[in-house]
């Protein structure tokens, strides 16, 4: 890992750390860790609300300029229930080629897992449950990450 | 047509008889040119107002010939240009020089297609086989609209900033003059009109109410 901005380090600690549990996170059905963040409706509420909030933020937005946010909603709550034992397929395209050319920073990254990891706790979702789905998205910061 | 005026149409009985020896004499040479100015219904210029003329008699139209290479790029998460104009066969590419990632569609009838546009990746060029009004987005981008405007015929054109624009070489006789504008529900206009020697100029005004134009070019030119 580079250099994190202030005050992000613990987190990538705990991104690493829980990166020991994911088999869990790989169960489906109703021990799931898509079951067990509320399912759908739940997961469907933390996302709208992670990307408006992105959307919205100065810091964050550039990324979000013009985009169908809709879309853009429906096909990141179909890619965290493939990944979390949801039974869902993503149609979406590789996050390589979604994130190509955008060249999302450090800074923007870690920005997004923030408002993610608030909009997780906002809507009830567990620590555990919180870490698992984090340790699960952040091997992607590679194919994300240009600068 | 309330809102046609044409103005030197030579139909007079003596200039069309000069006009007819002469296309007796010249009948595969004689060719004049077209100026259209398309105006609103208050008389402002009207840009990207397409402007086509279809030969009455079919078989005056040549066969194409080396049509032109045609791009529609993508620029600031816009297409440009948003109106496009071109023969029926033409091939048209979309360089992306955004170079993030577009997954554009047509569902229009005339040309049905996808077509990803991968960040530092050349994609096929789209062949227009039909003619036909096909409009163009954007998955990802859901504000991104272009048009291209399919025509069977090779005398075509698009108005620019003035309004104005000019058919060449068009061969003297009838046609059926076809205007199109960018805004909601809007059909071509029909205006029968004659070609002479010495070639036509027409004024033609349209309702390009609730056109989405203005917004849409201020968009594309004020992005940073």
């Amino acid at each position: 890992m580079q250099k994190a901005p202030n005050g992000l380090a613990p987190s990538l600690l705990v991104l690493l750390t829980s990166t020991l549990i994911m088999p869990l996170a790989r169960a489906s059905g109703p021990d799931s860790l898509y079951a067990r963040m509320g399912g759908t409706s739940n997961v469907t509420a933390v996302v709208s609300d992670v990307i408006d909030e992105a959307a919205s933020d100065p810091h964050l937005k550039r990324a979000f300029d013009k985009v169908n946010l809709g879309r853009l909603k429906r096909l990141f709550v179909e890619q965290i229930c493939q990944l979390t034992g949801g039974g869902c397929r993503y149609s979406g395209d590789s996050m390589h080629d979604v994130h190509a050319g955008l060249g999302i920073t450090q800074a923007e990254f870690y920005g997004l897992v923030q408002v993610l990891k608030d909009s997780m706790e906002r809507h009830g979702i567990a620590i555990r449950e919180r870490n698992e789905l984090l340790a699960i998205l952040a091997p992607m910061k590679r194919d994300i990450v240009e600068r | 047509m309330p809102n046609l005026k044409t103005t030197a149409l030579p139909h007079s009985c003596a200039r069309y008889g000069v006009a007819l020896f002469a296309a007796l004499a010249w009948t595969t040479t004689l060719a004049a040119n077209l100026k259209v100015a398309v105006v609103d219904l208050h008389g402002r210029p009207l840009a990207e107002a397409v402007v086509y003329a279809i030969p009455a008699d079919d078989s005056a139209a040549a066969a194409p010939v080396g049509l032109p290479r045609v791009v529609i790029d993508q620029i600031h998460r816009t297409f440009v240009p948003l109106v496009t104009v071109i023969r029926t066969g033409t091939e048209v590419r979309f360089p992306n020089s955004d170079n993030i990632l577009h997954s554009i569609y047509s569902f229009s009838p005339a040309k049905v297609f996808t077509a990803k546009l991968y960040s530092g990746k050349a994609t096929s060029p789209v062949i227009f086989d039909k003619p036909g009004m096909v409009v163009l987005g954007c998955n990802i981008h859901d504000q991104m609209v272009a048009w291209v405007v399919v025509v069977d015929t090779p005398y075509f054109g698009k108005t620019g900033a003035d309004g104005a624009v000019e058919l060449k070489e068009l061969p003297v006789g009838n046609y059926q003059l076809r205007t199109w504008y960018p805004a909601p529900a809007f059909e071509p206009r029909v205006d029968p009109i004659h070609v002479a020697a010495d070639g036509a100029e027409l004024r033609i005004s349209l309702d390009s109410a609730g056109s989405p134009l203005p917004t849409l070019l201020g968009t594309g030119t004020a992005a940073p």
